[in-house]
């Protein structure tokens, strides 16, 4: 998880985060791990940019914080979506496919 | 930990919980502790720098959270609190409904004091101007000022910046459908521009007019513009006729300009610099706008100085004394002056009284509620959360209280408005409003008298610790044993304060009981007066005025309907001359003091058109010199006890001729400043010096005023005849305003009606809050009380015992607020004397009827509780307690 050079845009990142969350509450680290697993390795998330999308998600309402043990017993920071994530991540998720199905459309390639 | 801390903290935390997570996972491929920590930092990037960015974020977050916290919380305590009093809807209402009306009425009476008297009128550097008057040395009478005084004053800058003066003269505008007398204003030429009154159309006097030899020019007010001329424009440049010279209206006034000196349909200029014998010689009054250094009183000192000067350097001028008194946006006699801050003192009582309603009221919620407070607290409710409930509760009545008292302000200035007699006539310079500052004052007034007694109780409850909570939770409340703590001094107050209303209304009352008994001696209903005024030019001599006033007597009399007619200087009660004189017997000493009695001149008709009664003797006749007298039956008593008056002489003062009493007349209702007298002389009415009332000049002519008296079946259907008749005999003689008896006979008591029925509506409105008190605090100690009733009940206690506790108790405290308020009422009856007739302000029968009334009403405010208490099951509250 080196930082590399073109890290993902903020958008795309925060529906990351979302979606990562869809498949239920985790931590930061979870939440890093899982996009890497999940792309291959392919998208990296720099962890700075990555917490500071979690709390700028939880300010605005899509993401639920809260505190819990974690494994080894110390204090971990969980995070679940909101009634109101769980929507963004549907929309972010439709928005994604036509701009995708677009992209490959115009560039002749199967997706 | 403060909040910045604890999110700091709790960010650092976060980050070392990631960088412990990836350094364990590196420790699984292999690296060394030391390594894989660095590979952590490193991959993470700059720790610092982004703890500082979300440290950013999340104070903002919190401090979102937090306001959303507390709105969430009042809104909570608003629902709480509202489904509270929509619980008891009636008791809501009540005490809204109460709040509102006193506010409203308190507002509307606030209002027309502050506007009447309390504020300047609306004129330029208004806190300067003063009303000027002549005075024959320092705190004489005041009087007209001449042109000299005036411009010898407008001199004296050290105690006028300037000095300006009108003055009223009576004109006969014809060339019109119908001759009509009119008021006119004459103005000096500054006058306008000191006070800044302006034009609605055309052009203010300017230099020149009112010259001698100059066209005559004439502004009008905006309301004689509309109704004589339709409010045309063309009226610039057209003419008006006044004692028959024509006058070039250049100008119209705006509405509602007035300087408080009646109608003032017609302006004209006065040019002081231009005054010398020959020009008219008006009363001047002066408005003066004080030197910016001098408060009133200095500049009545300063003038009374210079006056003392000025005097001994122009001995022939007479005195330069002035009265001096600031300018008010109202001209009000002292009884309305009196009659306004009556009924001020009355709604500040029912204010006050309301207040205490709404205390009592959210003490009684919160003394009710208190068991509930106390677990809730004692369960860790916070302190802030319980006297929050307890401002919400207050504010809310408040409000709503206030919302409704804004609609009832209007209605109320209204109606007050509308019912004022004419003797309340508000002459004043600006229409009289709901004050929105008055308004705001009266509702806070009423909020922090709710939020006392709202915060009261929530500081008490909110400081009980848990071990006595829970006591008094399984004991029940010790505070209903005392009916309510505070709640029974309330009472208390607001009982002695309703009892001064009750006392002032009721004196009113009898007043008008009174008024209503007393027996006029004449046929007040049957008399319709007009007062003729015959110019001078037109009935230049006796002669004339005796043949005009002889043939109208006798064309009246031949109208149907009409059954006599008279001419004199007034009619009782108050339209006379009063004298205070020595009589003095022929043949006695005269009296010790001077009396006063009510004077009149009368014509021969005068007794059997009014229909005054003669006792003894003879009406007058035509032939009558003016040493012939007719006395009252109080005035023949007075000088000659039983013995016949009628052929005896009398004088009313030791250098005075002696007059004969050639008749005797009943007594008839005469009073003078409230005071009833039945001393009473007539003396011949003489037509040709007939005008006792000083001839008001215009421009080289004066009146000879008569008041013509007719008596018919029907004195409204006289109006016609009399107008009729006075067209035929001379075409261009205006005929002034006729005013019925009833209408004389009545005023001086219009007032008093007027406070009366005010007073009365206050009176019944304090006395049914008063009693709501009362009755508040007995249900709710019966309530409170269920517990100890019941086992009272079981161990045998006599429902009459029960009975006589609850009503002994709420009556005591009737009793003892009607006691504190006899007291208060003392002390409070003394601004009505003078409004009162026919009874002392001290009135014991009136003062026992009130007591009695507030004792009745509070034994029936006992009665429901008292009832309910009986009903208790003993059975019933033992099994459940």
């Amino acid at each position: 998880m080196a930082p590399k050079e073109g890290s993902l845009i903020q958008g795309n990142l925060d529906v990351l985060i979302l979606r990562a969350l869809s498949e239920g509450p985790s931590h930061g680290y979870g939440i890093a791990r899982w996009v890497h697993a999940a792309t291959d390795g392919a998208l990296a998330i720099e962890d700075r940019a990555l917490y500071i999308a979690l709390h700028r998600l939880e300010e605005r309402g899509w993401l639920v914080a809260s505190w819990g043990a974690s494994e080894n017993n110390r204090r971990a920071r969980y995070y679940r979506l909101s009634p109101s994530g769980r929507r963004a991540l549907a929309r972010k998720q439709r928005e994604w496919s036509a701009h995708a199905a677009a992209m490959c459309k115009a560039l002749a390639v199967k997706p | 930990m403060n909040d910045l801390r604890r999110i700091s903290h709790d960010i650092e935390s976060e980050i070392s919980d990631h960088l412990e997570r990836r350094v364990r996972d590196l420790r699984e491929t292999g690296l060394t502790e030391a390594a894989a920590r660095e590979h952590a930092e490193t991959e993470f990037g700059d720790v610092s720098a982004t703890e500082r960015e979300l440290l950013t974020i999340d104070a903002r977050l919190d401090r979102q959270r937090r306001r959303a916290r507390v709105w969430s919380g009042i809104g909570s305590d608003v629902r709480t609190v509202t489904r509270r009093l929509a619980g008891q809807p009636g008791a809501t209402a009540l005490t809204i409904l109460t709040l509102a009306l006193a506010i409203g009425v308190a507002a509307a009476v606030f209002s027309i004091v502050d506007q009447l008297i309390l504020r300047p009128p609306p004129f330029l550097h208004a806190d300067r101007l003063v009303n000027v008057l002549h005075q024959t040395g320092p705190n004489r009478p005041g009087g007209g000022l001449t042109p000299e005084k005036i411009l010898g004053w407008q001199q004296q800058f050290a105690v006028f910046e300037r000095l300006e003066s009108y003055a009223g003269a009576s004109f006969d505008l014809t060339e019109a459908v119908e001759p009509q007398q009119i008021d006119a204003r004459v103005v000096s030429l500054g006058l306008f521009d000191m006070l800044g009154i302006r034009t609605h159309i055309g052009r203010p006097f300017a230099e020149g007019d009112g010259a001698p030899g100059s066209e005559k020019v004439a502004i009008l007010s905006h309301e004689f513009w509309t109704s004589r001329f339709g409010g045309s424009p063309s009226v610039l440049g057209s003419h008006i006729v006044l004692n028959d010279e024509r006058y070039t209206v250049i100008g119209v006034l705006r509405p509602g300009t007035t300087l408080l000196t009646g109608d003032e349909p017609v302006w004209l200029p006065f040019d002081l610099d231009a005054w010398g014998a020959g020009t008219p010689a008006y009363r001047f009054f002066g408005i003066g706008r004080l030197n910016a250094a001098l408060d009133a009183s200095q500049a009545r000192t300063t003038a009374d100085a210079i006056a003392a000067e000025l005097g001994q350097s122009t001995p022939l001028t007479g005195t330069w004394y002035l009265g001096i008194d600031e300018k008010r946006s109202a001209q009000l006699t002292p009884t309305t002056r009196q009659t306004l801050f009556v009924l001020l003192g009355a709604v500040t009582l029912l204010l006050l009284i309301a207040c205490v309603n709404v205390t009592s009221f959210a003490l009684g919620q919160t003394l009710r509620r208190e068991r509930e407070l106390r677990l809730r607290a004692a369960i860790g409710a916070g302190r802030w959360r319980l006297l929050r409930e307890c401002l919400v509760e207050t504010l809310l009545l408040a409000a709503a209280a206030g919302l409704a008292a804004a609609v009832i302000a209007r209605i109320a200035l209204a109606v007050l408005l509308a019912a004022a007699p004419a003797g309340l006539a508000f002459m004043t310079t600006r229409a009289v409003e709901i004050d929105v500052r008055v308004f705001a004052i009266m509702t806070a007034a009423a909020l922090t008298a709710g939020l006392l007694a709202g915060l009261l109780p929530g500081f008490r409850s909110s400081r009980v610790d848990l071990s006595s909570a829970l006591r008094d939770g399984t004991r029940g409340s010790e505070r209903g044993l005392s009916f309510g703590g505070g709640i029974g001094a309330l009472v208390v107050i607001e009982v002695a304060m309703a009892m001064v209303l009750l006392v002032g209304s009721t004196l009113m009352s009898r007043s008008l009981i009174a008024f209503h008994a007393r027996e006029p001696g004449f046929d007040v209903g049957k008399l319709m007066t007009v007062e003729m005024a015959l110019p001078s030019h037109r009935y230049p001599n006796e002669q004339a005025r005796r043949e005009f006033f002889g043939a109208l007597d006798a064309a009246l009399r031949r109208q149907p309907g009409i059954e006599a007619s008279a001419y004199a200087w007034g009619i009782p009660p108050a339209a006379g001359s009063w004298l205070a004189r020595l009589l003095q017997a022929e043949g006695r000493e005269p009296a010790s003091g001077s009396l006063e009695f009510f004077a009149n001149a009368v014509s021969p008709a005068y007794f059997e058109t009014t229909g005054t009664r003669l006792l003894a003797g003879r009406a007058f006749t035509p032939e009558d010199a003016d040493d012939q007298v007719i006395v009252s039956e109080a005035v023949a008593r007075l000088l000659w006890g039983d013995e016949p008056a009628v052929g005896r002489r009398l004088r009313d003062s030791p250098k005075d001729q002696w007059l004969t009493v050639v008749g005797v007349a009943g007594n008839v209702e005469s009073r003078r400043a409230g005071q009833r007298s039945d001393l009473q002389m007539y003396v011949p009415l003489a037509l040709p010096r007939g005008s006792s009332v000083p001839a008001a000049t215009g421009r080289g002519r004066s009146y000879i005023r008569q008041l013509l008296i007719v008596r018919a079946s029907d004195p409204a259907l006289a109006q016609a005849a009399v107008r009729q008749q006075v067209r035929v005999l001379d075409p261009y003689q205006p005929v002034g305003t006729f005013v019925s008896g009833t209408e004389i006979y009545a005023k001086p008591f219009a007032q008093q009606q007027f406070l009366l029925t005010v007073m009365s509506v206050f009176a019944g409105v304090a006395l049914l809050l008063a009693a709501m008190g009362i009755f508040g605090i007995l249900s709710q100690a019966v309530t409170e009380r269920r517990r100890e009733i019941g086992i009272r009940m079981a161990l045998g206690a006599g429902s009459a015992r029960l009975v006589r506790l609850l009503v002994g108790r709420g009556v005591g405290l009737a009793a003892l607020g009607a006691a504190v308020g006899t007291i208060a009422s003392l002390f409070g009856v003394r601004v009505l004397e003078g409004l009162l007739f026919g009874v002392t302000p001290f009135d014991a029968p009136s003062f026992l009827f009130v007591v009695a009334v507030i004792l009745i009403v509070a034994l029936t405010a006992c009665w429901w509780p008292a009832t309910r208490a009986l009903a208790v099951d003993p059975a019933e509250v033992l099994r459940s307690g």
